[in-house]
C-alpha cells in the first residue's frame, strides 16, 4: 500500500526520471531483440524494423506505460495544459479575441447575476423572514389597511404571533440654526409590535419601549444606520441626544443596523401612537401592515384566516366595504415585485450574450481547425486516443475560459461600478455595488461551462481526424463539410439570439421615445416645485400654516427672476389624496361610489402649471372659506360622470374628509398624468386652498422660473429659511422629477440596447468569418468565372448570396424565438404591442444589413481573386 | 483498447486476462527482465502463444503498482543496464489464487466441449 503509494507519487514528483526510465526500458528490449535477429543471421537495419514492428509505436506504449502507472489523469492534464498554452501562444490572435469575447459574455453576466442576486435573492436580513407576511386589503387594486381593518385583523386573528402597522411620512429633521441644514428624512411610524415583529435589536442603544406608544409620551426617535453616518458621522455619542423632528423636541434612543432597512429607504423610526391609529376609520387606507406567521402555519391557512376576519368585519360595520377582502404575500416577494420583471428580462438577455460569445468561440475554434486537424490527425496515428484528443482539446477550451473568467471577473467589476455610477436610482437598496462570493462561483461556473460549450462541438469534429485523408488532402479538408455545416448551424443560431434582443431593445427604445412624448398636461420646463412638510408643532392650527403659505408666496411673488408662484396639495408623481364622492341627484351602490383625487390649489396654480382651462373659471381671490365651495374638474371626470352633458354647475359632495363637504362645479381643465406618465388620467377635483385648507397633507411651493429655474434656487432658499429656519428646502426642477421617473426604464434600456449592441457585433464576426473562409475556399472557381468573362455584379452578388442565405434562417427561427421572449418585456412596454411588426422588421433589416455589410471585404477579396495564382496554389 | 492486435494466423493471441497470469508465473522462477520475459513465455508455450510485446511493458507498470512485482535496475547477462522484475509475497499469493481460477475455468471450459 505504502510502496504502491510511494511509486505514485514518484512517478509524478519525479516525471523526467520516471520517463527516462520507461524510455531505457524499451531501448534495451529493442537492443536485445535485434541482436537475437542478428544472431539468427538478418541483417542487421532488418533486424532492427522487425524489433521496432514487433514492439508497436512506442508512443503508444510509454502512454499505455504512464497510465498503468496510475499517474495517467493529472499527469495528463498537466500535459494538456503544456500543450495548451503552446498552442495558445502560437496564435496570439485567436488567443486574444477568444478570450476577449468570452470575458465579455461571462463579464456582462456575472455583473447582472450580482445584481440580480443582490435585489431578487438576498435573503432579508430578518430572523425566520420567511414567516413574514405583508397584508393588504385588496379591493380594484391591493391598498392598506384602514385603522379600524388593522385592530380587528390584530385581535381576530389566529394565524399571526404579531401584526404590526405603519406609516411612513416625510419629516423634517434638525434646524438650519443648529450649523446643520435642516433635511427632509422619510420617518416611520411604527406600532407597538413592530420591533418584535422584525426580531432585530438595535446596533446602539434600543429599540422604542412600551411607555413611548402611550398618549403624552416623550418623543423617541431610532434612526437608521444610513442617517447615522450621513448626517452624525457615525458618532456614537448622538445615541442619548435630543433631535428636532417635526418642530418637536425627540430623544434619539437607538441606532438600527446597517442592513435593517424595512421599509425600504427608511431613515428613522418613531412611536405610531395609539391614538394615532385611529382605530374608528374604515374609510383611510393609510396603514402598511406586516404579520408574523405562528411556527408552523402554513400560507394557505393564513390566507383562509384573513378571509374568515375579512368577513366577520363586513358583517359587523353594514357601512364599510361588503365586499372586503384581506390578502397576504410573502414580504420578500413583495418588496421586490416593482424591478423583478426588469431583471429577469435582463438576466435572459445576458444569458444570450453569453451564449453567443461561447457560440463565437466554437466558431473561432472551428476555424483554426482546418490548421490544426492535420497535426491532430498525426496524433491520432501515433497511437492516441479519442478520448485523450478530445480531452485535449477540451482543456484547450477551458483554458480560454479559465483565461475569459479571470478578465470577465474584472470586467464585471468594472461594469458593475459603471451601472450603478449611470442610474443610482434605478435599482432599490443595494449601496454597495460589489460582486459577491456566490456570484464569483457562479462566474466560474459560467467560465467552465463557457468553455465546454465551446469546446465540445469543435472537440468532438477535430477527434474524428481521418489520418488518411488528412495527409493525402490536396488542398480542399476532408473535414470541412461537416466543419461547415456546424458553424452554419452555429451562425443561424446567433443570428436568432441576437435579433431577440435587438427586436427588445427596440421595443423599448420605442416606448421611451412615445413616454417622453407623453403630455404631461403641464408645462414642466421652467417650472420648480418645493415640497414642504409643515410640523403640527409649529403650525397647530390651519391659520397658522396659511399665514405661512401666504407669507412665502408673497415674499417669492416679488424675486427677481421668479413669473409666478402657486402652492398645491398635490404634485404629479407623488401620492395624492383621494376620497368618495356623492354626486347630487344620483345613487351608488356603498363600496361602489364614485372616487377621485383631491388637489387643493391657490388661484395662481394653474397659470404657474400651464394647465389649460377648458370651460367655465379657475379659482379667484373670493373663494374663500364663508364663500359657496367651488370645484374644479378634470376633464376625464367630466367625461366619466357626465358624458354628452355640461358639468358646470352640477353639485358634488367630498365624504371622506370629516363632515360631508357640498360644492358646485365652476370650471373644466385639462387632465394631468398625476401618477405616472404611463398610467391614464384619473378623475380629479380641485379644490380652493383658501376655502378647503384641511385638504392639503402636504404643501408643494411652484415656482415658474423666468430664464434658468436653477439660478434662483439660493433665493427660494433664504425667503423660505428667512420664515422658518426648521424647514429643509429641496428645490427640484420639474424636468428632472420626470426624467427620474423614467429612469428605470432607461436603465432597463441602456443594458438592453449594450446587449443587443454586442450581439450584433458578435453575429457580424460570426458572419463575417464564415463568409470569408467561404470567399477563400472558392477562391479558384471565383478567379475562373472572372477569366471567363463574369460580371463584378455576378461574383459581389454570389459573396452577398451567401451572406444572406446565413442570414435569413436566423432571422425567421430568431423571430419566432422573439415573440416568446418579448413576452416578459410586456409589463415595461407602453403604447407598443410586445409583437409590433414595425419593430420586427426594422430589428430584421438591421441585422440583414450588417450581415451584408459584413460580407463587404469577403466580397472584394472574391473580386481580386486570381485565376492564374489560384490554379498554381493547387 | 485491447492490447492484442491481429497479427500473422499461426498463432493464437492471449486470451483477455492471462498477460498478467503469464507474467507472474515467468517471475515464480526467478526475477527477469521484460525481453527475457517475453522470449520465456514464447520459449514455454513453444511458440503457439503470440505475446504482443508492446503490451508486455503497460502490463508490468500495472502489476508493479498493485504490489505483485517490484523492480530494480540491475545489470544484465551481456553487462547492460536492465530494469529486473521479481514476484513480491502478495504477488504469489495472487499467482496461487489466479493460477486455481484458471485451472477450473480450463476443467470447466474442457467439460462443456466434450460432453456438449
Amino acid at each position: 500500500m505504502l510502496d504502491g503509494l510511494i511509486l505514485r507519487l514518484r512517478s509524478l514528483l519525479r516525471r523526467s526520471a520516471v520517463e527516462a526510465e520507461i524510455n531505457d526500458e524499451l531501448r534495451f528490449h529493442l537492443e536485445r531483440q535485434t541482436e537475437k535477429y542478428v544472431a539468427a543471421g538478418i541483417a542487421p537495419e532488418e533486424a532492427e524494423r522487425r524489433a521496432r514492428v514487433e514492439l508497436g509505436s512506442l508512443e503508444r506504449t510509454r502512454e499505455e506505460c504512464r497510465e498503468a502507472r496510475g499517474t495517467g489523469l493529472v499527469e495528463t492534464i498537466a500535459q494538456d495544459l503544456r500543450y495548451g498554452l503552446r498552442a495558445l501562444r502560437r496564435s496570439p490572435a485567436f488567443a486574444v479575441v477568444a478570450v476577449s469575447t468570452l470575458a465579455l459574455g461571462i463579464g456582462t453576466s456575472t455583473a447582472v447575476l450580482s445584481v440580480v442576486s443582490a435585489v431578487l435573492w438576498r435573503p432579508l436580513p430578518f430572523p425566520e423572514y420567511s414567516r413574514l407576511l405583508r397584508i393588504q386589503e385588496s379591493h380594484m387594486r391591493p391598498a392598506n389597511l384602514t385603522g379600524a381593518t388593522f385592530h380587528d385583523l390584530e385581535s381576530g386573528n389566529h394565524v399571526f404571533s404579531e401584526v404590526a402597522a405603519l406609516r411612513i411620512l416625510p419629516r423634517n429633521l434638525g434646524d438650519a440654526r443648529s450649523g446643520i441644514a435642516p433635511e427632509e428624512i422619510a420617518a416611520a411610524s411604527v406600532s407597538r409590535n413592530f420591533f418584535r415583529l422584525l426580531q432585530t435589536p438595535a446596533l446602539l442603544g434600543r429599540t422604542l419601549s412600551a411607555d413611548e406608544f402611550r398618549a403624552g409620551a416623550a418623543g423617541a426617535v431610532v434612526l437608521g444606520y444610513a442617517l447615522w453616518q450621513r448626517r452624525y458621522h457615525g458618532a456614537p455619542g448622538v445615541v442619548g441626544t435630543t433631535e428636532i423632528v417635526h418642530g418637536r423636541p425627540f430623544v434619539v434612543v437607538g441606532i438600527m443596523p446597517r442592513a435593517f432597512a424595512y421599509p425600504e429607504g427608511i431613515d428613522a423610526w418613531v412611536a405610531l401612537r395609539d391614538e394615532e391609529t385611529i382605530a374608528d376609520n374604515r374609510r383611510a387606507h393609510l396603514f402598511t401592515t406586516v404579520g408574523r406567521l405562528r411556527a408552523g402555519v402554513p400560507l394557505s391557512r393564513a390566507l383562509s384566516d384573513l378571509h374568515a376576519v375579512a368577513a366577520r368585519v363586513s358583517q359587523s360595520d353594514p357601512t364599510g366595504d361588503p365586499g372586503l377582502e384581506l390578502i397576504a404575500e410573502p414580504l420578500e416577494q413583495n418588496l421586490n415585485a416593482g424591478v423583478r420583471p426588469a431583471l429577469l428580462l435582463l438576466l435572459g438577455a445576458v444569458g444570450i450574450v453569453l451564449l453567443m460569445a461561447c457560440a463565437n468561440v466554437s466558431n473561432l475554434q472551428l476555424s483554426r481547425a482546418a490548421v490544426r486537424q492535420k497535426s491532430i490527425a498525426v496524433r491520432a496515428a501515433l497511437g492516441a486516443s479519442r478520448g485523450r484528443l478530445v480531452r485535449q482539446l477540451l482543456t484547450e477550451s477551458a483554458l480560454l475560459g479559465v483565461l475569459g473568467g479571470a478578465t470577465g471577473w474584472l470586467a464585471g467589476t468594472w461594469f458593475v461600478q459603471l451601472m450603478f455610477a449611470a442610474y443610482p436610482a434605478a435599482l432599490p437598496h443595494i449601496s454597495v455595488p460589489s460582486l459577491d462570493r456566490g456570484v464569483l462561483s457562479i462566474a466560474i461556473v459560467a467560465a467552465l461551462g463557457a468553455s465546454l460549450l465551446s469546446g465540445i462541438l469543435p472537440a468532438l469534429q477535430l477527434s474524428r481526424a481521418d489520418l488518411r485523408g488528412e495527409l493525402l488532402e490536396t488542398g480542399r479538408c476532408t473535414g470541412s463539410t461537416a466543419r461547415r455545416r456546424i458553424r452554419s448551424a452555429l451562425i443561424t443560431g446567433q443570428i436568432a439570439l441576437a435579433l431577440i434582443l435587438v427586436v427588445s431593445a427596440g421595443l423599448l427604445l420605442k416606448t421611451i421615445v412615445l413616454l417622453e412624448r407623453v403630455k404631461p398636461g403641464y408645462e414642466p420646463s421652467g417650472l420648480l416645485v418645493v415640497p414642504l412638510s409643515l410640523p403640527g408643532a409649529r403650525y397647530p392650527a390651519l391659520e397658522q400654516w396659511q399665514r405661512f403659505v401666504d407669507a412665502i408666496l408673497g415674499g417669492l411673488r416679488s424675486a427677481p427672476g421668479v413669473k409666478s408662484v402657486a402652492a398645491t396639495g398635490g404634485m404629479p408623481f407623488r401620492p395624492t389624496p383621494g376620497s368618495d364622492f356623492e354626486i347630487a341627484g344620483r345613487h351608488f351602490d356603498p363600496g361602489d361610489e364614485p372616487e377621485a383625487q383631491i388637489v387643493t390649489v391657490t388661484p395662481d396654480f394653474f397659470t404657474t402649471m400651464g394647465i389649460r382651462l377648458l370651460s367655465g373659471r379657475t379659482f379667484t381671490n373670493r373663494d374663500v372659506l364663508g364663500a359657496p365651495t367651488a370645484l374644479i374638474i378634470n376633464e376625464t371626470m367630466a367625461r366619466q360622470f357626465w358624458p354628452g352633458e355640461n358639468p358646470l354647475g352640477k353639485r358634488l359632495t367630498l365624504k371622506d374628509w370629516g363632515e360631508p363637504l357640498p360644492g358646485e362645479i365652476v370650471g373644466i381643465v385639462g387632465d394631468v398624468k398625476q401618477e405616472a406618465l404611463d398610467q391614464p388620467a384619473q378623475p380629479a377635483v380641485y379644490y380652493s386652498m383658501a376655502q378647503f385648507p384641511q385638504g392639503t397633507l402636504t404643501t408643494y411651493l411652484l415656482i415658474r422660473a423666468e430664464g434658468s429655474p436653477e439660478a434662483i434656487s439660493g433665493t427660494i432658499r433664504r425667503k423660505i429659511w428667512a420664515l422658518d429656519s426648521a424647514l429643509p428646502v429641496q428645490v427640484q426642477a420639474f424636468e428632472r422629477v420626470i426624467a427620474e421617473s423614467l429612469e428605470r426604464r432607461r436603465f432597463t434600456l441602456a443594458l438592453l440596447a449594450t446587449f443587443a449592441g454586442l450581439a450584433m457585433l458578435l453575429s457580424v464576426i460570426g458572419v463575417y468569418g464564415l463568409v470569408a473562409n467561404w470567399v477563400e475556399q472558392r477562391a479558384r472557381e471565383f478567379g475562373v468565372r472572372m477569366a471567363l468573362g463574369a460580371q463584378a455584379r455576378d461574383v459581389v452578388g454570389m459573396v452577398l448570396g451567401e451572406g444572406l442565405r446565413l442570414t435569413a434562417r436566423g432571422l425567421a427561427i430568431g423571430a419566432l424565438a422573439a415573440l416568446g421572449f418579448t413576452r416578459l418585456l410586456a409589463g415595461l412596454l407602453f403604447g407598443i404591442q410586445p409583437a409590433d411588426p414595425l419593430t420586427f422588421v426594422t430589428g430584421a433589416a438591421l441585422l440583414a444589413g450588417t450581415s451584408l455589410a459584413a460580407c463587404w471585404l469577403p466580397a472584394r477579396r472574391a473580386l481580386r481573386a486570381d485565376p492564374l495564382a489560384a490554379l498554381r496554389h493547387e | 483498447m485491447s492490447p492484442q492486435r491481429p497479427t500473422g494466423n499461426r498463432n493464437i493471441d492471449l486470451p483477455q486476462g492471462t498477460l498478467d497470469l503469464l507474467i507472474l508465473k515467468t517471475l515464480a522462477l526467478e526475477p527477469q527482465h521484460g525481453w527475457a520475459i517475453s522470449e520465456r513465455v514464447q520459449q514455454i508455450s513453444s511458440d503457439v502463444l503470440r505475446l504482443q510485446q508492446g503490451s508486455l511493458y503497460p502490463a508490468l507498470h500495472r502489476l508493479e503498482r498493485r504490489g505483485w512485482i517490484k523492480s530494480r535496475w540491475g545489470t544484465s547477462d551481456n553487462n547492460r543496464r536492465a530494469k529486473y522484475y521479481e514476484l513480491t509475497a502478495g504477488g504469489r499469493k495472487q499467482l496461487e489464487a489466479e493460477e486455481s481460477a484458471w485451472r477450473k475455468l480450463a476443467a470447466a471450459v474442457a467439460q462443456v466441449l466434450e460432453t456438449a
